[in-house]
């Protein structure tokens, strides 16, 4: 990472906060800090994220500081609704800086073992398909299966999350399994339009497709049968709105295939 | 471990020689490659440094008149009317005297791509293996100009970004395919530019976009930006509603439709857009886009390279913009080529068609050769990558 | 519907050779409605002979003419690029 980027957090944040470089994401740098934004007596026995939407000089200034407030302070209102939904685990919002694009988000996930790196669903699914693993490990479905309920209570709330990839997924160790996080919602919105509800399943299908090809398959279905549950725990009306959301999700997909492609 | 040399070259030589057809939409492009046959390629993922030597590259464009898209059966009789002269002339470019003897393979367009001009392209191919006795390759456009990509600039293994006429797709290599990462949702940033252009009734030639990116250069007030739709979703876009939305200023601009605030001063009437204005704030648009899921493709699959393929690609604001993304990366790296390998060419199929043949891959039946409109980048088996 | 008009072309090659690589190349392509159109393609020594069958006079016209497009590929391909072609030689 440069260290420019570091210099441009640091002057937003002031000179007492120490922070750690977590990742290099598309949009955003995370770093790691112990210090409360305002909570001077906090402690410092708890971590906090601090997610930093940098400048980016590629694009023209206006669009930048647009997306830069737009993203940063929807993603916050988001975070703060969906923090209150009974069921759905999302990081909890400390604090946002829009005109920075700063937010402070509680930590989440640890290290996997062995050296597989942060435990974010992308890496949880290599560490399983890697040698010495079952990639079909029961403990693979059930993970898969609460990640699928995670979308579908968002999307039941009548939420999308714009960009679901393996890597936007956190996993948290719990006594006998996984608990599954979604974060990262920088592109997401509210919506009840079947349309965005087929087209964010359609990209974490797609998503899935190219990162854990081989696997993909029952991946996916094991996805969707999470997804359903939600759904299907809502009676009747819940078995309708599957329906038609699973219909789009299909004609997303059949459109994405049909879509001529001339060189 | 791939083996490049599986199939050796014939009657002895020391190297390879391809034919590459080309002729998928309004450019036909022949190229004739040379392989030399080196020991290295014997185990190794070397396919992106094969050596490739160009002895000929000709193409011919299609050109209709500005305002005007080019029809399937317009284009498949330019290409029936041009395809033998230009294959003549890269065999005489390229020495080549007896194609029967000094031809390896073959390569051809097998899609995707306008279905017609495709076929006559393909009606030639067909008759060219059979009287010469000489094999024949069915290609993926979009692969040839990844694996052209590759060798030109040498980069191992990059995330792609192919932007064309039909096609805008973030692709990156995995497990023996290119796997698309992110693409459009509805049309290809090639024909957004060609039918804003259409609007303008500027040509669209040489390639998509070229005289936006002249007009977008003239803009007088690069400070501010007309504010149109930025759609990203996930690593996929959409584009349609920034067409349809641009398309709508333009024609209120010639129409000269006062009640427009964006374009006249509610006041005063007077013009505040000028369609430099509107090539510039559509080009800045879509390609900050572009590059923004290029960079979250980059992310996702820890990548730091950037390849930029397609005949967008041939854009100097958007491999610019590029430059500067990865830049900003830790040991990030921008591969582009220019207008000779990024239009649409033959050598670029005879490019990918050669490593298809080296790894022992051959039409058996010429029923393999019909070809095919939709044939998507991932359908292609990739046996000449680890 | 039958397929009640038809036509029936002989194109003389120079040689057998030649006659049947052009049915070669004809014979692979798919007839996108064979429930409207047909065609068949066969050889006598050095002539191509092609069949077609159809609903109505204009779909037969557009097939004929499609094909007849490609054979004009397949000739001029054959007398350009032909191992008997001096010209190539010469180049």
């Amino acid at each position: 990472m440069s260290q420019d980027i570091v210099k441009k957090i640091s002057s937003c944040l002031g000179p007492n906060i120490p922070i750690e470089s977590v990742a290099q994401g598309a949009e955003a740098v995370v770093f790691s800090t112990t210090v409360h934004p305002y909570h001077p007596n906090a402690g410092t026995d708890k971590k906090y994220i601090v997610k930093y939407r940098p400048p980016k000089r590629y694009r023209h200034p206006s669009i930048d500081q647009a997306l830069t407030k737009r993203r940063t302070l929807g993603e916050s209102r988001l975070l703060s609704k969906l923090y209150l939904i009974e069921g759905l685990n999302v990081p909890k919002l400390i604090a946002c800086d829009p005109y920075n694009g700063c937010i402070w988000l509680e930590f989440l996930g640890q290290e996997l073992p062995n050296g597989n790196g942060f435990s974010n669903l992308k890496n949880f699914l290599w560490m399983y398909a890697s040698k010495g693993y079952n990639p079909h490990d029961n403990v693979v479905k059930e993970t898969l299966h609460a990640v699928g309920q995670q979308i579908g209570l968002l999307h039941w709330n009548d939420y999308c999350h714009g960009d679901l990839t393996s890597s936007n997924i956190v996993l948290g160790k719990v006594k006998d399994g996984w608990k599954a996080y979604l974060i990262d919602f920088g592109l997401s919105s509210t919506s009840n339009l079947v349309e965005d509800k087929g087209v964010d399943l359609y990209v974490l299908e797609r998503a899935i497709m190219s990162t854990h090809s081989s696997y993909a398959d029952d991946y996916n279905a094991w996805l969707l049968e999470g997804f359903s549950q939600v759904y299907q725990s809502q009676g009747s009306k819940g078995e309708t709105k599957l329906k038609e959301v699973l219909n789009r999700f299909n004609e997303v997909r059949l459109r994405g295939r049909k879509r001529s492609m001339i060189g | 471990m791939v083996n490049l040399n599986t199939v050796r070259p014939k009657n002895g030589r020391d190297y390879y020689i391809a034919l590459g057809l080309e002729g998928s939409a309004n450019k036909l492009g022949v190229g004739v490659l040379k392989h030399p046959l080196l020991p290295q390629h014997e185990d190794g993922d070397l396919s992106f440094n094969c050596h490739a030597e160009i002895l000929a590259n000709v193409r011919d464009t299609y050109i209709t008149p500005p305002g005007e898209g080019f029809l399937p059966r317009d284009t498949a009789r330019h290409h029936k009317n041009w395809c033998i002269r230009l294959i003549k002339q890269a065999l005489k470019e390229a020495s080549i005297v007896n194609p029967s003897l000094d031809i390896d393979v073959i390569c051809f367009t097998k899609g995707p791509g306008m279905g017609a001009p495709l076929h006559s392209v393909a009606i030639a191919a067909r008759t060219c293996s059979l009287l010469w006795e000489v094999p024949l390759i069915g290609v993926n456009h979009c692969v040839g100009h990844i694996e052209m990509g590759r060798e030109i600039t040498k980069a191992v293994n990059p995330v792609v970004l192919y932007v064309s006429g039909g096609n805008t797709q973030v692709i990156a290599y995995s497990e023996k395919r290119y796997r698309i990462f992110g693409e459009t949702l509805d049309i290809a940033i090639g024909n957004c530019l060609d039918r804003f252009a259409r609007t303008l009734r500027i040509p669209n030639a040489p390639s998509p976009g070229y005289n936006i990116e002249q007009l977008a250069k003239r803009c007088a007030n690069k400070e501010t930006l007309l504010e149109l739709p930025y759609t990203v979703k996930g690593m996929d876009l959409s584009m349609s509603g920034i067409l349809a939305y641009i398309d709508s200023l333009a024609k209120d601009l010639f129409r000269g439709n006062k009640k427009n605030k964006t374009l006249f001063d509610p006041k005063t009437g007077e013009q505040k857009v000028t369609v430099e204005d509107l090539c510039y704030s559509l080009q800045e648009n879509l390609f900050a886009m572009l590059v923004e899921i290029t960079e979250r493709a980059m992310a996702h699959v820890n990548s730091n390279q950037v390849l930029i393929v397609g005949g967008v690609g041939c854009n100097v604001r958007l491999q610019e913009m590029m430059q500067m993304m990865c830049e900003d990366r830790a040991n990030g790296q921008v591969h582009a080529t220019d207008e000779r390998f990024c239009i649409d060419n033959g050598v670029m199929i005879a490019q990918a068609g050669l490593l298809q043949y080296r790894m022992g891959d051959v039409v058996k039946d010429l029923k393999e050769t019909v070809v095919t409109q939709k044939f998507r980048t991932d359908e292609v088996y990739v046996a000449w990558r680890e | 519907m039958s397929l009640n008009h038809s036509l029936k072309l002989e194109i003389p090659f120079q040689t057998a050779a030649q006659a049947n690589i052009a049915k070669q190349v004809l014979l692979p392509d798919p007839i996108l409605k064979p429930q409207d159109f047909q065609v068949d393609y066969t050889t006598t020594d050095n002539v191509l002979v092609v069949g077609f069958q159809s609903i109505d006079d204009r779909v037969l016209r557009v097939g004929v003419s499609s094909v007849i497009d490609s054979i004009k590929t397949i000739v001029e391909t054959i007398d350009e690029l032909g191992p008997e072609t001096k010209e190539l030689q010469s180049l």
